[in-house]
Parts: structure tokens; C-alpha cells; sequence
């Protein structure tokens, strides 16, 4: 038997199992007859007494048919499976024969997969799971358009209006994010949640893990305290305790009874600890139509459409008193993760490029090293295997080392899937649910085979191509590569440079945006500001009057804290993500301008941030509650007309209480509220003792002592208040977490980007070394005739150059289309910004040279008569 | 294999009835029918069809094999031989075969 053993001849196509069976048989009812005429028998009597004695033909002909077919048909299978278990041994043993050949390639594609499964896990995790919602993609918020389109969110009235009305919408509800003071604890500290409106949990995904929701009963405004928690709370706080609902949840100087405990995944807003109930815990909120601040949500009824909603929506807006005149509906996905999306999405394409780049270079490297293994190959194919089946081997050693590679780089990614998270900024929202599981193993599985596949078409086809007769007749020197195969390393050279370049392009227009974003002047110094928020809880300072001495004796005491230069309190801070805005009525002015930020300060401020004036000054006593009501603009508040807003105009806001006009005192610089990378927006200055809703401000102190020290000292101060010291930064660190991201996706893209470019010049240089070794005899004779060793380097370094070349400019091709998907990201450079791509292709053709630099090296040293002696 | 023969005894009895015959060595149907009417003395009635379904089925399970020939008078046939396995087998249901008669005939034998 042969080693794949008797592999049986394909019987049955073109001829029926039934007509061997037929001749079988007929052979022995011929011998029986005769056998029986031998006996004395007549021929046509010894015929008919063969047939009775055989028996059923026609049966046993099918029974017989039917077994052969089964037995062929099973030893097909058999030899099929025992020739691949043959081929995989083959092909491990022959990897594993070579390791140094297998590791370099099989360690970048590992790489390359490695890091495309972790940002795939990534996205997978934050924008492909479902939101805490039922029914996500019919969920919507629903917000009030103001007049003059100026977008907010919704107010209780309007809110209580559409459920009521809306024909569209069903299931509405609204929440408004907030922070409460938890006493659980030796200290009280701060812990997010939110206010929330009946109906509230009925929008999310069966979110409790114990008890339940939130009673019709607790959203009356004179309800008892009740609240639900999260499972992150209950385990914090509670110990997990089955019995939690029975036990009080101290907090703002109150004992709430808990009705229920959220699941982790069910959190809305995210990293909301608390819920309670909007009504009792702010009566005030259900009356005003002008606090649009709730975010509100509701399912499209099936049948409409969104401009449907819009439209019913916007009229029952516009005939609640202080309502909007018009409303606008989004779709969920598109508020929790609309500003995530493009740059995760950006990452999983840049990723993707990589592990295209990895490719490439592997199946270089596997292409070159085939050429060396020809005469293996060639004797295989002498000693009858098909082109075909040497072809399938090397197909199956690169599926191979592409699984390998891929199990590498899944194991890799489940072990750094955490410490990666944790660089993320935290603004990514949904952290929580980013896990490896099957679906992120199916999908490395998958890139894998198809790496496996990618890396192995060139080696295949070389391998298929090889004609045994004439590389044995070269004994397999591995010299006199054929052009075609010259032509496509150096085609894998080139598509590694234009990678490179795409990845490097797009990575240098985020970096220049970066440094564009730092460079920005914010209108204000966060250098050596500390600040520190303070909470005051209601039950403690109930009344305006109470809160306003205590802002007060802590902004006297704050004079003493370490190396203190000048102290301010303040509500609304730049670039902290506050936003607190009103229009302005500016006497003389026809109509209110659009929504202005309001920010309440104490009188130094402008000292602390060193926010210069353009006009006016703050005068002393400024900010204290018997003074004149004044008011400060900064230099960008412009009334409805255009005009500038000046020194002696007179002007109110919206904001809280209903005021009296007011003079303008003073005109400050312009600051960049929104972030550095939005330009400055209005603002308005408003004196902050002459407000009575001080419930929680910012203490900011500019000083020059250290940071820590600061810090501390102010912890100890709140703390002699018996207030949460929990929240205490520096203005500077605040200004860099508003940049975060940007940074994160610079890093990452650079990343990227380098790693490719050291892909393509290692790739550059491999393919230079080969073509020197495959050219050896005609450099050889070059040099013989004549040619120096520096115009035979040269000409290797202009090949290393001219591949570089191309490859740059096919991938500027493509990075000026390709960087528009960057567009949203970009910030003072527009896509394809030629700067940037001008000095890629510099960086990259000197890089080309650089790489060439060995190989052209090794070429000028080649000794002209060993060359042509030994071939 | 016990059970090949308690479930079937016929069946079972004729597979190594047939394994028997082909143990002599390469054999068409034509001669395993013969051997089995001749060796019995007619005694043992198979229908030929049976033979033939019998071989075709030890065939598939690898007890023998067969491959096409020319017989005494220069026919194509198509010869059976056994194969290691089918010779293994021959040997152990034999044996089995014998424990079993033996005891079936002790228990006819013996009064109750």
C-alpha cells in the first residue's frame, strides 16, 4: 500500500456501480449453467435452475451497488483526510525546520493582528453592543429649538406637555444629570446621578437587579425621599446586601429608602450612581418652561417618522407658555456615541492599514525565502507532486503561520486589553462593556486566515510556477530570479511605502492639529491655578443667606491658603465642560441676543486667570451684595444688531431670577469657554454675592506654591466646613484632559504610522538585499568592465529611492482623499494639507536612501572575479 | 461481534461461512457458493444471492477485498481475498462461533 494508501479510481462517474455488480454476476450464473449442463441438464432447464437457486437479482444487484458505493465513497474520505493530515505535518515540519526564516514574519503579522483585535474590541465594545435602551433604534431625544435656532434640551413643562399630547412619541421621559453628597462614609463625598421623571426605567432594558423602580407615588413634589442606586454603589456602600432595600441611603442630610438597585450595564447617564425622582427633589424645575435643561427621550410610535415628531413635537413646545416655538428629534445612538464614532472608526481603518502594511512585509519576506527554497520545491515537484499540491502546501504553511500568528495576537490583546483602556481618556464612553468574547475570537480567527492567505499568494504561485528540469539543472543556486517575481516584491515594497505614507499622513495632520489646539491662546493662564469645587448641601445651608456666608468665610479663609497670590469663587468655568447660558436683552437693541455663557464671579477673578480688560475696571466691592447691580461683557458680546456691547450700555440676562437692567461696568478679553479648539463665545460676568443660588461653585487659588500642597491645604479647609473634599485639581490639568483625546488619537496614529514605516524600510531594505543577490553576476560584470563601486552603490540607492519614490506618491495619492475621513478631528490644517504630505515624501524618499544604504553597500563590495568564477 | 451473531445468527453465520471460504485464498463468488454447497454436503442451503451480498458487505467493512481476473476458462471475474483484518476476524469469530454452538448444544443435551 502507498503512503496515502490505495487511493481508489473515481467509479462513480460515467459508469454505474450497478453494471460491475451485473457482470459479476452474470460471470456466475454463466459458470453455474455450464456447471449444470455438465450434469445432464438442458440448456434452457440448467439456465432457469441457476436463476431460482441465485435468488433475487434485481435486490441483491442494488444491495451490492450500495455497499461498494459506500465503501469507495468512505476511503475517499479516509485517503483525503489522511493525505491533509500528511501535507499539515509536512507543512509544520517545514516552518518549524526554518525558525529564523518563520519567526520575523509570523512575529509582525502576531503584532499587527494583536493590535487590530484590541481596537476591535474596543469598537465592538462601545459602538457595536447595544445601549442600556429597549428598542434602541426607536428611541430619540427630544430637544426645545429656541428662537433663532439656538439648540437646548427640554424643560418640565414642555416635557410634561408632549407626554401628555404627543400622538408620535410614546414612553416619554426625561433626566437631568446631577451630583448629590453621600455620607456613608467617615467623610462625605460627592457621587454622580441623576433627577429623573416618571416612566424614566420603563426606556431601559430591564435595569434592575433588585427591587424596583421608582413608584408613580415619589414623583409628587411632596413625596418622601426615595431613590434607586447602582450595583457599584450597593457593593461599594451596602456590601452587596440582599437585604439593601431595607436600609437607608444617607445622603444630602437625608435618609432615602431605596427601592431598587440598577445592573452595572444599565446605567443611564453613564457612571450615574443615584436616581431620584426630579419632582420633590426639585419643585422648582417642574414650573419654569425657561429651564431647559432635562435630557428628554421617548420611542418613535411605529407608522412616523421623524420630521413627524418634529413637527407634532414643536407645535405642543409652542403652546406651553415659555415653550419653544420648534423642537428637534435625535436618534439616541447618535447623542451617546455621535462624537465617539468617527475617531473609533478612524482607529479600526488605521489598524486595519497596519495590519495590511504587516502583510505586505511578511509575504515579502515569505517570498524572498521561497526563492531560496526552490530546489526543495522542485525536487517535490519532480518526484510527482503537482504544481497544485506544492502550491496547497505553501497556502496551508501560511494559513498556518497566520493561525499561529493570530492566537499570538488574541492572547496578546485579552493580556493587554486593560492596560490599554486605562490610556484612553475617559471620556470613551461604555469602557465597562469592552471584553474579549467569541464574536472578537471569531473576527482575530478570521483575520488570521485571511493574513495566512495573503502572506502565502506569492510563495504559492512562485512555488506553482517552479519548473523542476531547469532549477535542478541549476542545482538550485537560487540565482536568476524570474522578473515576474522581482516585479512583485518590489510591487510589495512600493504598497508598504504608500501605507506608510497614508498612516504617517494622517498621523501628522492630528499631530499638527494637536500642537494648532495647544497653541491657542484661552484667553485666560490655568498656570498655577488650583481649583476646588464645593458642594453645599441643602439641608445644612437651606437659604441663600446661609450659603452666601458661608461662600463668603470661605473665600476669607482661602486668603491664607499656601502661597495664595489671589482667590475667587466662581460658577461656570472655562473649559471645564460648564455651560450655563441665557440670551442677553441689551437696552436700545430690538431683540435679545442669542444664548450667552453666564458666569458668576467674585471680584478678583479676572486677577486669578489673569483675564485683562479691554475697557473699564472692576471696582472694589464689586461683587458684594449691596452694590449696584452691574454687569461685565466680554469683548465678543455683540447685541442682535452687531454692534459692540460697551462701558455704559445697560443689559440683563435670563438667568435664575428675573433682573433689572444693569450697567456694564467693564469689558473683559475674550475666553475660549467651549475649549481650545472653539473659538471664544460671549460671555457675561455676573457679580457672584448678588446671587442667591450659591449651592455649588469652584473655589480657584492662584499660587506658587506647590500644587500638592495647595491642594491639601484646601482639602483641610472644607473639611473644617465638614464639606466633601473630593474634588480638587488644577486649572492646567484641567486644560490638558480637554485635549485628551485629541492627544490619545495622535499617539495611537502616530504609533501606527511609525510602525509602518518601519515596516516599509525594512521591507525596502529586504527587497534591495534581494535583488542584489539575484544580480550578483551581471554587477559582477559591470564591475569587471569597468563600473566603479560608487556608481554601482548609487545605482542600488536611486532603485531604493525610486521604489520609495512611488510609493510615496501613490500614497499621497491616497492620503488626499484618504484624510478627509480625519476631517472632523482636524483643527487649523485641512486634509490633504500639503505641508504635511510635502514633507512625508522628503522624510520617505531620504528614508528609501537610508534603507538602501546596506544592500547598496554590500553591492560595491562584491569582488568582480569571485562573482563571475563561482557564479 | 457476539452480537452480530445473536442478532442476526443467519446473517452472521454466512459472513463467516464466506470468510472461511476465502481464507483458502482468491476466490470469485461462483466458487465461494460452491465451496459452501460442496463442503456441507449440501447440507447448508444458502441462496446465491446471499453469497454475493455477503462479500460485498465484508468488502466494505475491509474483511476482504476484491479485484477483477481471469478465471479457470478465462473469464473476467472478480476475485475475493481476505485482508489482515478480515483474517483477525475470521479468527476470533470462529472461536466465538464454536463457544457458542457448544453451549447451545450442552443445553439441548442436558434434561431439565
Amino acid at each position: 500500500m502507498g503512503r496515502h494508501g490505495d487511493l481508489p479510481v473515481r467509479r462513480d462517474r460515467g459508469r454505474d456501480w450497478k453494471d460491475e455488480v451485473q457482470e459479476e454476476l452474470a460471470f456466475h450464473l454463466r459458470a453455474r449453467t455450464e456447471e449444470l449442463i455438465a450434469g445432464g441438464l438442458s440448456p434452457d432447464e440448467a439456465g432457469r435452475r441457476a436463476r431460482a437457486e441465485f435468488g433475487d437479482m434485481d435486490g441483491t444487484v442494488r444491495y451490492c451497488a450500495g455497499e461498494d458505493r459506500r465503501r469507495v465513497r468512505r476511503r475517499r474520505l479516509l485517503g483525503l483526510w489522511r493525505a491533509s493530515l500528511d501535507e499539515l505535518t509536512l507543512a509544520v515540519r517545514s516552518l518549524v525546520r526554518r525558525p529564523r526564516q518563520v519567526l520575523a514574519p509570523g512575529a509582525i503579522l502576531a503584532l499587527a493582528i494583536g493590535l487590530n483585535v484590541l481596537v476591535f474590541t474596543v469598537v465592538r465594545g462601545v459602538l457595536l453592543s447595544p445601549l442600556p435602551f429597549t428598542d434602541q433604534e426607536r428611541v430619540l431625544v427630544l430637544r426645545e429649538v429656541a428662537e433663532g435656532g439656538g439648540l437646548s434640551l427640554a424643560s418640565y413643562p414642555v416635557l410634561d406637555a408632549w407626554r401628555r399630547e404627543a400622538r408620535t412619541v410614546e414612553g416619554l421621559a426625561g433626566y437631568l444629570e446631577n451630583e448629590f453628597i453621600l455620607q456613608d462614609g467617615p467623610e462625605p463625598r460627592h457621587v454622580a446621578g441623576a433627577l429623573v421623571t416618571a416612566g424614566f426605567f420603563d426606556l431601559l432594558d430591564r435595569p434592575l437587579l433588585l427591587g424596583t423602580a421608582l413608584r408613580p407615588e415619589d414623583h409628587h413634589s411632596g413625596a418622601g425621599p426615595a431613590a434607586v442606586i447602582s450595583e457599584g454603589l450597593w457593593r461599594a456602600a451596602f456590601a452587596a446586601d440582599p437585604a439593601v432595600l431595607d436600609r437607608p441611603l444617607r445622603m444630602d442630610g437625608r435618609g432615602y429608602s431605596i427601592r431598587g438597585v440598577v445592573r452595572g450595564g444599565a446605567r443611564l447617564p453613564e457612571g450615574a450612581d443615584v436616581w431620584l425622582p426630579v419632582e420633590p427633589a426639585n419643585p422648582d424645575l417642574v414650573e419654569i418652561a425657561g429651564a431647559k435643561i432635562l435630557v428628554a427621550l421617548g420611542r418613535l410610535r411605529p407608522g412616523f417618522d421623524a420630521a413627524d415628531a418634529e413637527e407634532e413635537l414643536g407645535g405642543i413646545a409652542a403652546a406651553v407658555v415659555g415653550g419653544a416655538p420648534r423642537a428637534e428629534v435625535t436618534p439616541v445612538t447618535e447623542r451617546f456615541l455621535g462624537s465617539i464614532r468617527a475617531p473609533l472608526l478612524l482607529l479600526q481603518a488605521a489598524v486595519l492599514l497596519v495590519l495590511l502594511a504587516a502583510c505586505a512585509n511578511a509575504g515579502g519576506m515569505l517570498l524572498a525565502r521561497g526563492v531560496r527554497r526552490r530546489s526543495e520545491l522542485a525536487v517535490r515537484t519532480s518526484v510527482g507532486a503537482g504544481a497544485g499540491r506544492v502550491a496547497a502546501g505553501l497556502v496551508l504553511e501560511g494559513l498556518i503561520l497566520g493561525i499561529t500568528a493570530g492566537v499570538a495576537g488574541l492572547v496578546g490583546a485579552a493580556a493587554l486589553l486593560r492596560p490599554a483602556l486605562s490610556l484612553v481618556p475617559n471620556e470613551l464612553p461604555r469602557a465597562a462593556s469592552v471584553a474579549l468574547d467569541p464574536l472578537v475570537a471569531l473576527v482575530a480567527l478570521g483575520l488570521a486566515v485571511a493574513t495566512g492567505l495573503a502572506t502565502s499568494l506569492g510563495p504559492a504561485i512562485s512555488g506553482a510556477r517552479t519548473a523542476p528540469g531547469t532549477l535542478l539543472r541549476e542545482g538550485g543556486s537560487g540565482s536568476g530570479t524570474a522578473p515576474w517575481l522581482r516585479g512583485a516584491l518590489e510591487g510589495l515594497v512600493v504598497l508598504q511605502v504608500a501605507l506608510a505614507v497614508l498612516l504617517t499622513a494622517g498621523a501628522g495632520l492630528l499631530l499638527r492639529s494637536f500642537v494648532a489646539t495647544v497653541r491657542e491662546d484661552p484667553g485666560f493662564d490655568p498656570a498655577r491655578v488650583t481649583l476646588v469645587d464645593v458642594s453645599l448641601p441643602s439641608y445644612r445651608y437651606p437659604d441663600a443667606a446661609s450659603r452666601l456666608a458661608l461662600a463668603r468665610d470661605l473665600l476669607d479663609r482661602a486668603g491664607t491658603l499656601p502661597g495664595a497670590e489671589a482667590v475667587a469663587l466662581g460658577r461656570n468655568l472655562p473649559v471645564t465642560g460648564s455651560n450655563m447660558t441665557s440670551p442677553l436683552v441689551v437696552e436700545g437693541s430690538a431683540s435679545p441676543t442669542n444664548a450667552v455663557q453666564v458666569v458668576t464671579v467674585t471680584e478678583r477673578y479676572f486677577e486669578v486667570l489673569r483675564i485683562p480688560m479691554v475697557a473699564g475696571q472692576v471696582m472694589e466691592g464689586w461683587d458684594r451684595e449691596g452694590s449696584p447691580p452691574t454687569l461685565i461683557v466680554d469683548a465678543t458680546v455683540r447685541t442682535r444688531e452687531g454692534g459692540p456691547v460697551a462701558v455704559g450700555d445697560r443689559a440683563r440676562s435670563y438667568f435664575g431670577v428675573r433682573q433689572d437692567p444693569r450697567d456694564v461696568v467693564a469689558v473683559a478679553g475674550p475666553v475660549r469657554h467651549a475649549g481650545l479648539r472653539v473659538a471664544p463665545v460671549p460671555v457675561v460676568y455676573e457679580p457672584f454675592f448678588q446671587r442667591g443660588d450659591a449651592g455649588g461653585f469652584t473655589l480657584l487659588v492662584r499660587s506658587d506654591a506647590p500644587p500638592a500642597a495647595v491642594a491639601g491645604a484646601a482639602a483641610r479647609l472644607l473639611r473644617s466646613f465638614e464639606l466633601p473634599a473630593d474634588r480638587i485639581s488644577t486649572l492646567s490639568s484641567v486644560v490638558r484632559g480637554s485635549v485628551a483625546e485629541p492627544r490619545f488619537y495622535t499617539v495611537v496614529l502616530s504609533l501606527f504610522g511609525g510602525l509602518a514605516v518601519i515596516l516599509a524600510l525594512a521591507g525596502c531594505q529586504a527587497g534591495l538585499a534581494h535583488r542584489v543577490a539575484a544580480r550578483r553576476r551581471e554587477i559582477g560584470l559591470r564591475m569587471a568592465l569597468g563600473a566603479s563601486a560608487s556608481s554601482v552603490r548609487s545605482m542600488v540607492v536611486r532603485r531604493g529611492v525610486g521604489l520609495a519614490g512611488v510609493g510615496a506618491a501613490l500614497g499621497i495619492l491616497g492620503a488626499i482623499p484618504g484624510t478627509r475621513i480625519l476631517e472632523s478631528q482636524l483643527y487649523g490644517v485641512t486634509p490633504g494639507d500639503p505641508l504635511t504630505l510635502g514633507a512625508l515624501l522628503v522624510l520617505l524618499l531620504a528614508a528609501g536612501g537610508a534603507a538602501s544604504d546596506l544592500p547598496a553597500r554590500r553591492a560595491a563590495s562584491l569582488d568582480p572575479s569571485v562573482v563571475l568564477r563561482d557564479g | 461481534m457476539t452480537d452480530a451473531i445473536s442478532t442476526n445468527l443467519m446473517r452472521g453465520t454466512l459472513d463467516l461461512l464466506v470468510l472461511r471460504a476465502i481464507e483458502q485464498g482468491d476466490l470469485h463468488g461462483f466458487a465461494v457458493a460452491r465451496w459452501i454447497r460442496d463442503e456441507s454436503g449440501d447440507q447448508v442451503a444458502f441462496e446465491d444471492a446471499a453469497v454475493y451480498q455477503a462479500l460485498h458487505r465484508l468488502e466494505r467493512q475491509s474483511l476482504v477485498e476484491s479485484s477483477w481476473g481471469r478465471s479457470e476458462n478465462n473469464r473476467r471475474a472478480r476475485f475475493y481475498r481476505l485482508t489482515s483484518r478480515g483474517r483477525g476476524r475470521l479468527a476470533t469469530e470462529a472461536g466465538e462461533f464454536r463457544t457458542y454452538t457448544d453451549v447451545v448444544l450442552k443445553l439441548l443435551g442436558s434434561r431439565p
